[in-house]
């Protein structure tokens, strides 16, 4: 058996785990070894590099990890939820395959029970938050205008993506409608940069970025981190923490694709794997003195999932507006919707995302499964009269934390011998106001700009991407699994670092706010622990 | 290739085999042997044979005829052959060339957005704030 000895292991090579050992690496002579279930994932593989991108997006790059066949990628049980969870398994994690909206969380996201009455606080504050905002979208290059009115002032952006024709017809009619909208902030390079080639319009984000102007963590983040002595190992996962009789961690058990064992042994330990493997790995990691799972005393590991359910309409323009070229995800966003007001019928709200239409074959599967276009003589003219001219738009409601909707251990067990994770969730009381509310305003908006063929449905089934809240952090042990600085208040020396600590979910997409997180925690265990190898900060904040 | 085949597939996607040189549409489809291997199933359901027997034999067996009769018989089946149509189909170089689309990969050449002015969102940047603290 292989032994190995750190400062710091982080577990975990996605959004979160990358941002936090860039942080770490640093404080120089501090030992850094980051484990990655899954592996690097190498941009010339990526679908858009072929012909025949739309096919092999449905395969090896799926958003759907079921339709994948990739080693180290772990399976969900997610039948007891309408929706499905999506992740990506691999140096980079989901921001392989994401879409690059990077919006921040609201300052009043921070504090709903105080503002609203409902949920809880977080222990920490957007104010607090700020500079790892800042810090996060300097190294991860974020595209957008400063000076909008639903946010604290946000500088030091790139240029914004253009909205193109469609995102001009889009913006018009909500002009029209007195409402608000910006263009997206985008995890996206628009100039030729430190962060290498700019966007080019490829469109599917969500398949891998060829170009590598898509800021996933892989991209941004490792190659950094490794230049600066972290040790990252892949295609490695670890099974299960051990603690000692003074509830202090003391090694990880790993195991590799080849079935061979490893023990590391660290002073710190870090998991960042989010809101499904995160709780999976604590939960696998039971002992006598944590029967129910690691640093679980407060019973709330694993709960309180949130996965913001989407809504969507979709409409067709009378003419060309070449709607399918551009980053996918990335044109408008509104939080016209955003904040609490009571006399709509429910708590918090939504943003709605403006979306670029898929590509030739996906418009035509799409228009034949909602009968929107045929077989037979009319086949081509279906195609013409959709492609380039549809419009989506989907919008992303705010989960309230439940108890009920959870991660647990099923009783299956995976090709490692380890038994899988359960996702139980139903959408809320409030979730349901909101996903209802949205998809009229969506309709709304489709409507003043004359779409037609309009469909919309809520929720959307295969978008279980933000996994969120199941270790919630917080200022007492018995209401949270973490302090403020991410530290398990059972464990000393276990911190999480990921969009598990969220005690709310807000209604943007999550990443932004996980990696600002990850610098923070990676700096309050440098506070916590200054002793640590005598490291001392080198780049400070 | 079953002549059959080919008026069905005529039917569900008019020219496949003929405006735009389906043959070569099927050659670079990394899908058409599954969909031929879907066709034989389709051939052992008596497409050929008994069943066609059924339908009027004065009326000339049309693509459209087919796709009726194998609707009725197993819709499940026409699906996943529409699918795979579809998937040959618009992965083609000159078919998307025909519609206008570029044929070539879009790695690396991309596509152009032109700029966007800007002065579209005065109205919503001289907005109160929007967010509450």
């Amino acid at each position: 058996m292989i032994n190995l000895d750190c400062d710091v292991l982080v577990i975990g090579a996605g959004a979160a785990g990358s941002a936090l050992c860039w942080r770490l690496s640093h404080y120089s002579s501090l030992k850094v070894i980051c484990v990655e279930q899954g592996d690097f994932t190498k941009t010339n593989n990526y679908p858009t590099n072929y012909i025949d991108w739309e096919l092999r997006k449905e395969v090896d790059f799926s958003t759907n990890p079921k339709a994948r066949y990739m080693l180290g990628e772990f399976i969900v049980d997610d039948s007891n939820s309408p929706i499905k969870t999506s992740y990506y398994s691999g140096v980079g994690g989901s921001t392989v395959l994401f879409s690059g909206h990077f919006p921040r969380l609201h300052p009043s996201d921070f504090k709903v029970k105080t503002l609203d009455g409902i949920a809880d606080d977080w222990p920490i504050s957007y104010e607090l938050l700020e500079p790892y905002y800042e810090l996060n979208d300097k190294n991860i290059g974020v595209a957008g205008l400063s000076g909008d009115p639903a946010y604290p002032e946000i500088s030091g952006l790139l240029p914004p993506i253009p909205l193109g024709t469609m995102g001009e017809v889009v913006a018009n009619a909500m002009n029209r409608l007195g409402w608000h909208w910006w263009p997206s902030y985008s995890a996206i390079n628009t100039i030729d940069s430190e962060f290498g080639s700019k966007c080019i319009n490829l469109g599917p984000c969500n398949s891998g970025c060829a170009q590598g102007a898509k800021s996933s963590s892989d991209q941004r983040y490792w190659p950094k981190s490794l230049q600066k002595g972290v040790r990252l190992i892949t295609n490695t996962r670890v099974m299960k923490l051990v603690t000692n009789q003074s509830d202090l961690v003391e090694g990880a058990i790993c195991r590799n694709r080849n079935g061979e064992t490893m023990t590391i042994s660290s002073k710190i330990y870090v998991v960042a794997g989010n809101g499904v493997w995160t709780p999976h790995l604590l939960l696998n990691s039971a002992c006598d003195r944590f029967p129910q799972g690691l640093a679980n005393r407060s019973g709330l590991l694993g709960r309180n999932l949130m996965i913001h359910p989407l809504a969507y309409v979709e409409g067709v323009y009378p003419d060309d507006i070449e709607s399918s070229t551009g980053p996918q995800g990335c044109c408008i966003l509104s939080q016209e919707f955003y904040e609490t007001d009571l006399s709509r019928g429910y708590f918090r709200g939504f943003t709605m995302q403006v979306l670029r239409s898929p590509g030739p074959l996906e418009t035509m599967k799409r228009n034949l499964t909602r009968k929107k276009a045929s077989f037979g003589s009319s086949f081509h003219d279906d195609f013409i009269r959709t492609f380039n001219r549809t419009i989506g738009i989907s919008m992303i409601s705010e989960d309230l934390p439940e108890f009920q909707n959870s991660v647990s251990l099923s009783p299956t067990n995976d090709s490692f011998g380890s038994r899988i994770p359960s996702v139980h969730y139903s959408v809320g009381e409030n979730t349901k106001k909101i996903l209802s509310h949205s998809v009229t305003v969506g309709s709304q908006i489709l409507s003043k700009i004359g779409a037609a063929d309009i469909i919309k449905f809520a929720p959307v089934s295969n978008s279980g991407w933000h996994l969120l809240g199941t270790a919630r952090m917080g200022l007492s042990a018995n209401d949270s699994v973490t302090n403020a600085q991410g530290q398990t208040h059972d464990v000393p020396n276990l911190f999480i670092a990921d969009g598990s600590l969220f005690v709310t979910s807000g209604s943007v997409n999550p990443a932004s706010t996980i990696q600002a997180l990850a610098i923070y925690i990676a700096d309050q265990i440098i506070a916590k622990f200054s002793k640590l190898s005598e490291s001392r900060l080198t780049s400070p904040l | 290739m079953n002549h059959n085949f080919v008026e069905l597939l005529n039917f569900m996607i008019p020219s496949f085999s003929e405006g735009l040189n389906g043959s070569h549409v099927w050659k670079s489809c990394r899908k058409s042997r599954t969909l031929e291997v879907k066709f034989q199933t389709l051939v052992e359901m008596g497409l050929n044979k008994e069943i066609l027997r059924e339908l009027n034999p004065n009326e000339p067996i049309t693509g459209s005829i087919l796709y009726d009769f194998i609707q009725k018989q197993d819709n499940q089946l026409l699906s996943e052959v529409g699918n795979l149509l579809i998937e040959c189909w618009f992965t083609n170089s000159e078919v998307l060339e025909s519609y206008g689309i570029a044929s070539r990969e879009i790695f690396p050449h991309g596509k152009r957005l032109r700029p966007t002015d800007w002065t579209i969102l005065e109205s919503v940047f001289l907005r109160d704030k929007l967010y509450r603290e």
